[in-house]
């Protein structure tokens, strides 16, 4: 799956799934503190990317991922 | 479906925080793998009953603490104590129609996810064969625990 792709579904997920507004997702935005994303939504996330990238994200590696272009190279990096 | 010979060794007020009146299961029918079930009589003076059907609200709390006993079952089955749970949030709720009293309504919930203390839950309520209600609920255990 190409990068843009992939941007594209996480993009589409968090504005559909979380409501998150389009503005506020940008590459260097942190999914905390500017996304807005909490641990109510982390658990949506586990299922939604299992869905659409068929893997299942394990917590532990997500603590370094701050930011939303981090996310994009997390998923990326998990289904190269 | 066949009860569950160790859920059924529990009493619902053993695997739940809440106390009467705010119990809004009777009995647990099984608990196995990422499913669990319950049941609920509907009776007069139930606090979520009005004009003779329990309420939305009333279903919603079914639903919650047939999660919230399933996850009590475990938690003792692994030595630990009960803790306070709370509705985190809830969505795609779709109610068809509100049980009447003397009707029994069954509570199902497949587990769909589980992290950081928080459980993610699809439900379907059912009246006999009569899906009533569905609905996709998260619940938070906190650190608190339950007078038991």
């Amino acid at each position: 799956m190409e990068r843009e792709e992939i941007v594209r579904k996480i993009k589409e997920f968090m504005i559909e799934d979380l409501e998150i507004d389009e503005e506020k997702i940008t590459d260097n935005a942190l999914l905390k503190e500017d996304i807005g994303i909490d641990s109510l939504d982390f658990i949506d996330i586990v299922v939604i990317v299992e869905k659409k990238f068929g893997f299942k994200i394990k917590p532990e590696e997500m603590k370094p991922v701050k930011t939303f272009v981090q996310f994009v190279d997390y998923i990326e990096k998990k289904i190269a | 479906m066949g009860v569950s010979r160790k859920i059924g060794s529990y009493s619902v007020e053993s695997l739940l925080p809440q106390r009467p009146p705010f119990v809004m299961i009777d009995e647990m029918i099984a608990c196995e793998g990422d499913t669990a079930s319950s049941q609920l009589q509907v009776r007069e003076g139930n606090l979520f009953v009005e004009n003779g059907r329990l309420s939305a609200a009333g279903i919603m709390e079914c639903i919650a603490q047939t999660c919230a006993a399933r996850i009590g079952f475990l938690t003792l089955e692994g030595g630990g104590s009960v803790k306070i749970g709370v509705i985190g949030s809830v969505s795609n709720l779709n109610i068809v129609r509100t049980p009447r009293v003397g009707e029994c309504v069954r509570i199902s919930v497949t587990i769909m996810e589980e992290i950081f203390q928080i459980t993610l839950i699809d439900a379907c309520v059912t009246v006999g064969d009569e899906v009533i209600a569905n609905a996709r609920m998260k619940i938070a255990l906190t650190e608190k625990e339950g007078k038991n």
